[in-house]
């Protein structure tokens, strides 16, 4: 009973938080600078991969906007270089650098982000491309090692201890067996 | 071969000599005291499980202690068995045959107390099951468990398969009144009746034994030096760790049997058995032990003394000049070069300056363990700071001084209690000696000199 | 599942003791030397239950139950198997560390470790008599050659597929070999029985599932905060630094963070120089360091607290 009771309030306390989060996002974005948007696309110009972002005010493209590209990784976002500065067509370009490590089919996520300001509050979009590096975990974990677990241990060093000790037990046992053979021919 | 025929009555003088007597008030004084230190250690150690290892001295930089050094001490004396019954043997010296049986009861004493030690050092006992169900093979602290524990085995069987025959004498000697001692000799005589056929099967066990006891010598000692040789530490980082280890252990033990063999020769009036003689031959042995663990003492600190690498270097001036110098120099003085020099000169192998001469080796081979243990522990690659005054020293509080003695006192116990209940000296191996024809040398030994 | 459990109450808060240890325990007629070594704390309070989601009955004392954390990821999260997919690194920057302690402070608290106590160091470090001394924190360096891993003789302390060290204090039999055998004195041990804490104080801070727990007579040692870095949460040392030292990352995907910046591992490495401390032994620790170069504040040594005394200077490996 109490694990159920325990599950039922945990969810109602993460539903109520998810549901102040995102009250408090939207009214961000609703009250301050609703008409400012920003866009992220990728391209590719002369062979280096671009990743451009569009910043508009009521439709019409800003000038002047620094903006700056991200990709998103586990413990923060890398910046892609400096902030760039969007052009008259309100346009901000940045090469996506051909080394970014990505999942293991090379998906990453690249931000752009306006930082807080007067002009168009704070802006970001976000977007996925498999841009990346496609990553492969070298995993030692399995691999038979002196630091590995005790099923993992170096099949030589298994093969040593195992041999001697059969072969030291064995001797043990046999004499043992001698002490019964001692002790079978007093009875006689 | 003829199977020995042991005369069962008062005029087999051996007899008389060598079987188990009864603690005269002396026995009895040193049984009691040995009793008392072993409760004292008994009631420090369920101090200890209560309150846990903050009862000692050992904190996160000391994180072994004297526990420790006298597991490594126990493990060193516990070698004896080896040199004596099985080296000595193989190398055909017939001297040997009265120290045999005291040499094996103070190596499976030592070893069984060096298993129990390791036991009190441990955090949490209670799982020592661990070690079976969750066991690495990876780590040398397994292989300890199992050529300590193989050891203590082959030790026992090396301790018990020659002392049958004698197991019978007492059993036939035994009067049928008293029933406990007699069920108890004749349960563990194995219905020995001392044919042919017995005998020889108990002399093909104690050489196969003989041999398989010495690779296991070396190995428990190795291995145990390997506890300390495959950490990074200063002073245990080194690969001359087992030789050097082996060489201690040699000589620790042969002092420890000579010590043993000079207080039950005088308390037991077997003098006519263990002669001068003995303790000449055993004398230079321990010299020549010495020796070796002199050099190899001289490699262990000589070539790390030669390049002083930084913290090796601290180590090292600790143990020279620093805090540990006074026990150092006395360890390595007056438990090794000492006795090599005594015991070089004639009147320094009679029986008084050779029972002294390894006192000292054994004790200065306790202190040589702590010195091995503690003064590394004490200089870590990143240097003891932050932490209370205390925990930059170690000295052993009350609770470990007590429990370490009573380890010391138990093997002691053990050792007499074995004395108390089977002869000492192997009765049928004498016989066996007086029996068989023997070499002018031989006939010189046992010619009485009382 | 064993009921016996509420007797050894050797946790004070994440217990997620398996019930197999206990019941073996009885079985195999240690129980009696248990009760005798068994911790005397007082009791926190009733155990719960839980079965979690991939199907491990877990047992939880009730006052670590605090619904308002939504930690459903923890009880996935298998002590001996680590976040899948990452290789967790972590750089320190020696420059910008002048001793604040509040990494340590940090740890102290999130570990419910006593104040004077925590897993990471802060050692007062001189390359050589010429050269100025400089602090250098020392966490547990989760080398990848690891020689407490390799020593350990019942896998109480193992490698995990993230990269980090962990421990299994409930499987440790407190031999202390990997203490001896860290050339890093990483390790810590807990000694006595003595150090605890009450309901309120743990509902003061909130609890980690999942990382070291304190048993008496056992080891412990810096665990990387893995209830943290599951949830894309940098360590709690990270955070707390006030001067940025830590970066905490994952080494696959090649960044690191220190909270306020976000830089590629690699590129950190090459151009500062990054080092590992003692990297001769062949241990190859997940943590580096930055050379104590163009620094951000003077040496200042630091009072030495009435506990403490004989602080001494020493060669760094690099």
């Amino acid at each position: 009973m109490k694990l159920k009771l325990n599950h039922i309030i945990r969810g109602l306390a993460l539903s109520c938080s998810f549901f102040v989060l995102c009250t408090q996002r939207l009214s961000a974005q609703d009250s301050t600078n609703a008409e400012a948007q920003i866009t992220l696309t990728f391209g590719e110009q002369d062979s280096v991969k671009q990743a451009k972002a569009v910043v508009t005010k009521n439709h019409a493209p800003l000038k002047g906007v620094d903006v700056i590209f991200l990709v998103k990784k586990s413990f923060g976002s890398l910046p892609l270089g400096d902030a760039v500065t969007t052009d008259d067509n309100g346009e901000a370009v940045a090469d996506f650098p051909t080394d970014i490590p990505g999942d293991h089919e090379g998906n990453v996520t690249v931000l752009a982000k306006v930082e807080e300001n007067d002009q168009t509050g704070e802006l970001l979009a976000t977007k996925s491309t498999n841009w990346g590096v496609p990553t492969t975990v070298k995993d030692r974990f399995d691999q038979r090692t002196l630091w590995g677990t005790a099923e993992n241990a170096p099949i030589t060093l298994v093969v040593t201890v195992v041999s001697l000790v059969a072969l030291v037990w064995g001797i043990i046992i046999y004499m043992l067996s001698q002490l019964v053979k001692i002790n079978r021919l007093g009875k006689a | 071969m003829e199977p020995v025929k042991i005369k069962l009555d008062k005029s087999n003088q051996l007899l008389t000599d060598l079987m188990p007597k009864k603690f005269n008030a002396s026995g009895k004084l040193w049984v009691g005291l040995l009793l008392v230190i072993v409760v004292i250690g008994f009631f420090a150690y369920i101090r200890q499980l209560q309150k846990g290892l903050v009862v000692t001295d050992m904190r996160d930089f000391t994180s072994w202690g004297i526990y420790i050094s006298n597991f490594v001490f126990f493990v060193a004396i516990s070698l004896v068995g080896s040199l004596v019954s099985a080296i000595l043997k193989l190398a055909n010296v017939k001297w040997r045959t009265p120290l045999v049986r005291i040499s094996e009861i103070i190596a499976v004493a030592a070893i069984f107390f060096a298993a129990i030690i390791i036991i009190v050092d441990m955090g949490r006992p209670e799982r020592f099951w661990h070690l079976f169900a969750f066991g690495r093979i990876q780590s040398p602290i397994l292989w300890d468990v199992i050529v300590i524990t193989t050891y203590l085995v082959v030790s026992s069987l090396l301790l018990y398969i020659p002392l049958l025959p004698d197991i019978a004498i007492c059993r036939d000697l035994t009067p049928a009144s008293s029933k406990f001692k007699k069920w108890f000799y004749t349960f563990l005589a194995l219905n020995w009746r001392g044919t042919a056929q017995q005998y020889t099967l108990i002399h093909k066990c104690i050489n196969v034994l003989a041999v398989l006891v010495v690779p296991l010598a070396l190995g428990i000692h190795t291995v145990t030096s390997w506890l300390f040789a495959t950490t990074y530490r200063a002073g245990w980082d080194s690969s001359n760790f087992g030789p050097y280890f082996v060489a201690g252990a040699f000589q620790a033990g042969c002092a420890g049997v000579i010590a043993v063999t000079y207080v039950l020769r005088n308390h037991y009036s077997l003098k006519k058995y263990i002669t001068t003689k003995h303790f000449d031959n055993m004398a230079k042995l321990l010299v020549l032990l010495s020796l070796v663990y002199l050099y190899f003492n001289i490699n262990e600190y000589l070539v790390p003394g030669y390049k002083m690498k930084t913290v090796d270097g601290e180590h090292l001036k600790s143990l020279f000049t620093g805090h540990y110098a006074p026990l150092f120099w006395s360890v390595q003085i007056f438990g090794m070069i000492v006795p090599i020099v005594v015991m070089l000169f004639k009147k320094g192998r009679a029986p008084l300056p050779v029972f002294i001469v390894s006192l000292m080796v054994v004790v200065g081979a306790w202190f040589k363990r702590f010195l091995i243990v503690v003064p590394t522990l004490l200089h870590p690659f990143i240097p003891i700071q932050n932490v209370p005054a205390s925990w930059h020293t170690y000295m052993p509080t009350w609770e470990e001084w007590a429990i370490t003695a009573a380890s010391l006192a138990g093997a002691l116990l053990v050792i007499t209690f074995f004395v108390r209940l089977f002869p000492i000296i192997s009765i049928w191996e004498m016989t066996e000696e007086q029996q068989t024809p023997q070499t002018d040398e031989q006939t010189n030994l046992y010619e009485a000199k009382a | 599942m064993d009921s016996n459990n509420n007797e050894s109450n050797d946790s004070r808060r994440d217990f997620l003791r398996k019930g197999f240890v206990a019941t073996a325990a009885v079985a195999t007629g240690v129980g009696l030397l248990e009760t005798a070594c068994k911790d005397t704390k007082p009791k926190t309070g009733d155990k719960v239950k839980l079965l979690s989601p991939d199907g491990k009955i877990v047992e939880v004392d009730s006052s670590m139950i605090n619904p308002a954390i939504p930690d459903s990821l923890l009880s996935k999260h298998n002590v001996r198997e680590g976040v899948p997919g990452k290789k967790f690194v972590m750089v320190i920057d020696l420059s910008r560390c002048k001793n604040a302690g509040k990494c340590k402070s940090a740890c102290s608290k999130m570990h419910y470790l006593p104040d004077n106590r925590s897993y990471i160091k802060i050692n007062k470090m001189q390359d050589s008599d010429k050269a100025s001394p400089y602090w250098m924190p020392t966490p547990c360096f989760h080398c990848d050659n690891p020689p407490c891993v390799k020593v350990c003789p019942v896998g109480a302390t193992f490698k995990l597929t993230d990269g980090i060290v962990g421990i299994d204090n409930d499987r440790c039999i407190g031999c202390r070999f990997c203490m001896v055998a860290c050339p890093y004195s990483a390790r810590v041990f807990n000694w006595d029985t003595e150090y605890q804490l009450n309901i309120t104080q743990m509902n003061e801070i909130k609890p980690h599932a999942a990382c070291s727990t304190h048993v008496t007579g056992t080891v412990e040692k810096c665990d990387f905060c893995p209830t943290q870095t599951a949830k894309n949460e940098l360590p709690d040392c990270v955070q707390a630094c006030p001067n940025g030292v830590f970066y905490f990352g994952d080494e696959v995907e090649d960044v690191v963070s220190n909270g306020d910046e976000t830089v590629r591992l690699s590129q950190l490495l090459k151009d500062k120089s990054g080092y590992r401390y003692l990297e001769d032994l062949g241990t190859k620790p997940r943590v580096y360091y930055l050379p104590p170069v163009n620094r951000q504040f003077p040496f200042k040594d630091a009072e030495v607290p009435p506990d403490a005394e004989g602080q001494t200077t020493h060669q760094s490996g690099h």
